[in-house]
């Protein structure tokens, strides 16, 4: 029936060639018109199964919360540089932006941009934020205003923290807080150190140290001051990838702009969005050139094989217009392709040129051999097209069987990738034949004109060094297998000790600023931007759900509402210490300094020193690295005498201007004190912090736009990438707190986990349906065994090669395992389905002549993945590489073992063959 | 005190089943052999006396290694102890001394030359950066008396036959852990690997003793790691030399040894 319609399908390109053309031409328009449908997303859980909770989680977070999509600008440089930087880039970057090389209206990207705390609600309700043990601890310093009373009661809080409860800096929390504690007094001491030397009172920077004492740093700045971070709130979510990209460019446009005013300043953007956008427009970009590449070493590949110049031409022509038939069915049945299924074209590429190549090749043959025209076509699809039909739904129902999988990454990958191929193997029996006719026509015309010979020259187009090494093979069978035995074992141990690399980072273009700008974020902040979502339908619920979180092992810290709305009880509890404070704020008096009381100022200055110093040392013992850094730059090294300290500075004034020192300490307390009391009393506010009271700019952060749900992000101790147990255990026990949990971390223990079962699944099954399709093609149980033989064998020199080449196993291209399958048994199929033509001991005609057509084939799979090489993208290259190794290792394998198994079998069973 | 002491505070609650191991033995033999193991532990782990010098390694906040060394002594079977830091030189002079089982604890810090008393409640808190608690590295016969010992069978552990002891913590004597569970080798009661629980029955520290060699007839461990499983952070303790025959001059455990 296969030779009755390939043998229609010659006739029809010979006979009805216009017609043919006119029925391609109209099917390629209507298919080409379908692709526009299709789009792309850059989100890793677009690849999780369809529905699965975490994907619904994630897609229902970036809905719903806007906080959730963010662009963060990381800016790098001096303290002042930077906060300038800030404040002049803020308001520029909520205006309406124009994107850099589009004529669009300019738009509002960004509603929102925080790079400070929220000081003025902290200055309304500070107290009220702060636990009781830390209000009770806290209180003494507030008897005084005044600088020796409160230089004394600093003194004996310091003194007294280490007789407190909860008051080691043995935690994160505990750390980041005497951090703040510590700047605090420092900011203060260096207001006074300012005052001492100009003799005047700065009132702004003054009010701004002693904010800085009570409220602490208000800018969002790292450990060591050198850099900042802007969340920017954008008008748009992950889910819109073209405004994904827009506003991204619009920002960076607008960023680049305020640097050059800004020579001192370095920025860029990280966060979910611009990571969304670059690995949207690199992974594009690389499928570009991939394809770009490919198609020109494929052309190439082919003129020098058939030494015909139209070869690469109609053989390119019929797979772009298979690949654009392709997807038009594509877009209709997945109109929106992920990171995973975008790779189908190269596939496509890599795979649906064989099918010209094995036609063209035999056409060749045949009209070298002095067939005529309409002969040539008959023969040539009925001596390659069983092999070639046979081979791409070999290949297409190794790739059905991903679908098997839940994951999207496979399963999609897997349809669109078996539509592709039955969709090329079509236009190969459809156009091919009518390409050849045409250019055999045209070129028939052109030798008449010429006067010369219609008829080819007769010409051998077969690899004879190919048949030669297949008769070399044939003749020493055993020899033959035992060496390849050797070589799988070794290839097998090799295998083995292949390991998996987790990280997702090395999957990215190298050098991006959103992914190296991740890791400044985490070295300078101590924040991972790799984070889990909880989401609660109340605030009670956020609480309790941070609770949990807080204390599971491998948790750094929780982020959520409750921060800002302590529960009524703990409100309560407070009050009667912050009314303690007030009262003892209200009733202090802010006595003037005198002469006597120089004295008194400097011993307790002194005794701060010794204590920043006591506590400098206890974290230094404790491994508390920021607290014993701050410490030193603010008391000195504690191996080396200090030499230029605030305090050494301070007593240096206070010796060269003893004279009139008091005077000046007394216009500085004037200064502050009064400020200090008020900003106390003011924070001493006892009404009830409610969500309705919080301000919009904490709600926006925290809850969507209803306040039903409330959004806590869970950061984790450890990088998450560098430690594949930890990133488990990070995911396992996050999950534990909540079934609803989701984020980067959780999305991709749960991708590692579903696309390994997937995977394994899904090459089961390829296995088993291959054999049932090479069982029915052949009738023969043996001979699809043998086809399916050196694809067993190729896949572990596969593994063992990527192995000994020092390559690892990835998210990526651990998809070339199945992948494999499919492709590397057409290697088989064709070498078996000619053998059965040929006769018993027939490598010799077998591989000079199919061998030839296999060897380019598998040069043009290896190109067209090869050029994934250069994909800026690693993930694209990763799986490039471990294709090649496939490819090549099924290739060898076929040409070394089946001319093998033909000299067993011709020697044992020459009447099977026959 | 050395690491000993710290061995009498291991209390810890176990997720394995008594059934898991291999325990013919009737509940009474039990319960005496169980006894039996944590009193030698006990005497093990708290000599009258002893010197020794030693480092300890921990894992900073920001994940760098750091190593300090320092001579240790202990008194009146771990009851008394004093810590003096030698390496590296920005700590060099710093002293701990903690008297009643590290009920009351002193820091002397010698840039500042003032000595500091530390809270009670300190003792619960983890020893400068590392995985131990003051209580971890307090001296007493806290295993017998804090806690019910019972025998879980004869287990392999580190290579080595083992007594299986489970402690469970007696809630009125406020016992350091709700439970511990701990190995000791069979053929010299040393203990050779303490797990600790909290409250939720979670492993939230391992202790494992190695190099284990007798030192003037105490089988001692010279090298001691505990894990905290929690923090994901690890301390290594390692003595370099220790002597039992050492007797604390008078009044050596004063405030006036800790600024020495």
């Amino acid at each position: 029936m296969r030779e009755k319609l390939f043998r229609k399908l010659a006739d029809l390109a010979v006979n009805k060639t216009k017609m043919m053309l006119w029925i391609i031409l109209g099917v390629t328009l209507v298919t080409g018109a379908l692709t526009s449908r299709m789009s792309l997303t850059p989100k890793w859980s677009d690849m999780l199964p369809e529905g699965h909770r975490m994907t619904v989680e994630f897609d229902r977070i970036l809905k719903e919360f806007q906080s959730a999509s963010s662009i963060i600008v990381v800016v790098q440089g001096e303290e002042a540089d930077i906060k300038a930087f800030a404040d002049d880039l803020a308001p520029k970057v909520l205006k309406p932006l124009t994107v850099p090389g589009k004529d669009n209206e300019p738009m509002v990207y960004v509603r929102r941009a925080d790079y400070k705390t929220e000081l003025a609600f902290m200055k309304e309700h500070g107290f009220m934020l702060i636990k009781e043990d830390d209000l009770k601890n806290m209180k003494d310093i507030f008897q005084d205003p005044g600088l020796s009373g409160l230089l004394t009661n600093m003194n004996n809080s310091f003194e007294k923290e280490y007789i407190q409860p909860d008051e080691s800096i043995s935690s994160r929390e505990e750390e980041d807080g005497a951090l703040v504690y510590l700047n605090g007094i420092n900011s203060w001491l260096e207001e006074m150190e300012r005052t001492l030397i100009t003799e005047r009172v700065n009132e702004k920077s003054t009010h701004a140290a002693v904010d800085k004492l009570l409220l602490g740093e208000p800018y969002f700045l790292s450990y060591d001051r050198q850099a900042l971070i802007m969340n920017l709130a954008p008008t748009f979510s992950m889910m819109d990838a073209f405004l994904m990209v827009d506003g991204t460019d619009a920002v960076q446009a607008i960023l680049d702009e305020v640097l050059e005013d800004h020579p001192n300043v370095q920025a860029g953007l990280s966060g979910a969005i611009p990571l969304g956008r670059d690995e949207m427009v690199y992974s594009t970009k690389g499928l570009e050139i991939s394809m770009l590449l490919s198609m020109i070493a494929i052309g190439s590949l082919l003129y020098i094989a058939f030494r015909i110049a139209s070869a690469p031409v109609m053989a390119l022509l019929n797979l772009i217009l298979g690949i654009i038939w392709a997807a038009g069915i594509v877009a209709i049945v997945v109109p929106v392709l992920n990171i995973m299924t975008a790779m189908f074209m190269i596939i496509l590429i890599g795979l649906g040129i064989d099918f010209s190549i094995h036609i063209i090749s035999t056409f060749s043959e045949m009209r070298h051999k002095g067939l005529a025209l309409q002969e040539a076509v008959r023969t040539g699809l009925e001596k390659s097209g069983g092999g070639v039909s046979t081979g791409a739904l070999t290949t297409a129902v190794a790739f059905l069987a991903l679908m098997t999988g839940d994951s999207r990454a496979m399963s999609e990958l897997g349809l669109v990738t078996a539509i592709g191929l039955l969709v090329i193997m079509i236009t190969t029996f459809v156009l091919l034949p009518t390409l050849l006719v045409v250019r055999e026509r045209r070129r028939e015309k052109q030798m008449i004109k010429k006067g010369l010979p219609v008829q080819e020259p007769t010409r051998d187009l077969t690899l004879t060094w190919l048949g030669n090494a297949g008769t070399f093979f044939q003749r020493r069978p055993w020899f033959t297998l035992t060496g390849v035995a050797i070589v799988t074992i070794f290839m097998y141990f090799s295998a083995q000790r292949i390991t998996f690399n987790h990280n997702m980072m090395d999957m990215e273009a190298e050098g991006l600023p959103s992914i190296m700008l991740q890791d400044t974020v985490q070295d300078k902040f101590d924040l991972s931007m790799d984070f889990a979502y909880l989401v609660a339908e109340s605030v009670d619920q956020s609480r309790e759900l941070k609770n949990k979180a807080k204390k599971l092992p491998s948790v750094a810290s929780v982020d959520d509402i409750s921060t800002y709305l302590p529960s009524e009880a703990q409100q309560e509890r407070r009050i009667p210490y912050i009314n303690e404070i007030r009262d003892l704020m209200t009733s202090a008096k802010i006595r003037p300094l005198k002469n006597r009381d120089l004295t008194s100022i400097r011993s307790e200055i002194e005794r701060l020193e010794m204590n920043i110093m006591e506590l400098q040392s206890l974290a230094f013992l404790g491994g508390q690295d920021k607290v014993s850094r701050r410490c030193d730059e603010i008391v000195g090294s504690m191996e080396e005498l200090p030499t230029n300290t605030i305090f050494l500075r301070l007593y240096e004034l206070l010796d060269t201007k003893a004279d009139k020192a008091i005077d000046i300490l007394n216009d500085f307390q004037a200064g502050y004190a009064e400020y200090f009391r008020t900003s106390v009393i003011k924070m001493t506010n006892t009404e009830p912090i409610t969500l309705e009271t919080l301000p919009e700019s904490i709600l926006e952060r925290y809850a969507n736009k209803d306040r039903t749900l409330f959004l806590s992000t869970v950061l984790p101790s450890g990088n998450i990438w560098q430690d594949q147990h930890f990133m488990d255990q990070f995911a396992d026990e996050v999950g534990s707190v909540s079934d609803r949990s989701t984020g980067m971390p959780v999305i991709m223990k749960a991708l590692f986990d579903i696309i390994g079962r997937d995977g394994r699944q899904a090459a089961l099954l390829t296995i088993i349906f291959v054999y049932v399709i090479l069982l029915i093609d052949f009738r023969s149980f043996t001979y699809a065994l043998m086809a399916m033989f050196p694809l067993a064998v190729g896949a572990v020199w596969m593994i063992g090669l990527m192995q000994l080449f020092g390559f690892q196993l990835d998210l990526v291209n651990v998809m070339a395992l199945p992948l494999i399958l499919g492709i590397g048994i057409d290697d088989g199929v064709h070498v078996v389905h000619r053998w059965r033509l040929e006769g018993p001991r027939s490598a010799q005609i077998v591989l000079s002549s199919t061998g030839k057509a296999v060897l380019l084939t598998s040069l043009t799979t290896m190109l067209a993945f090869g050029s994934m090489m250069f994909s800026p993208w690693r993930g694209y290259a990763s799986l490039s590489y471990a294709l090649i190794f496939g490819v090549g290792a099924c290739f060898l394998t076929t040409v070394i073992i089946l001319p093998a198994f033909m000299g067993l079998v011709g020697k044992q069973k020459p009447a099977a063959v026959e | 005190m050395k690491h000993l002491p710290l061995m009498l505070t291991l209390g810890l609650a176990i997720t394995l089943q008594a059934s898991a191991f291999a325990n013919p033995l009737r509940p009474d033999k039990q319960d005496k052999i169980a006894v039996e193991v944590v009193k030698a532990v006990t005497e093990i782990m708290t000599p009258d006396n002893m010197k020794s010098t030693g480092t300890q390694t921990i894992t900073t906040s920001s994940g760098r290694k750091r190593t300090f060394e320092f001579d240790s002594y202990s008194g009146n079977k771990g009851e008394r102890t004093l810590t003096r830091y030698t390496k590296p030189a920005a700590i060099r002079g710093q002293a701990f001394l903690t008297l009643n089982n590290a009920d009351d604890i002193w820091t002397y810090f010698p840039r500042t030359k003032r000595v500091r008393k530390l809270a009670s409640h300190a003792k619960k808190q983890k020893v400068q950066g590392s995985d131990f608690t003051y209580e971890d590295m307090g001296g007493g016969d806290v295993f017998m008396t804090k806690f019910t010992p019972k025998y879980l069978g004869d287990q392999e552990k580190n290579g080595e036959l083992c007594w299986t002891i489970e402690l469970i913590g007696i809630e009125a004597e406020d016992p350091p852990y709700p439970k511990i569970v701990m190995w000791a080798r069979k053929s010299d009661y040393a203990p050779v690997h303490v797990d600790y629980y909290d409250e939720n029955n979670f492993n939230t520290k391992s202790l494992s003793l190695t190099d284990i060699q007798n030192i003037e007839g105490i089988p001692t461990a010279m090298k001691m790691e505990m894990v905290d499983h929690q923090e994901r952070s690890r301390t290594i303790m390692e003595t370099l030399d220790v002597t039992y025959e050492w007797e604390p001059p008078d009044n050596f455990f004063s405030e006036r040894s800790l600024k020495k």
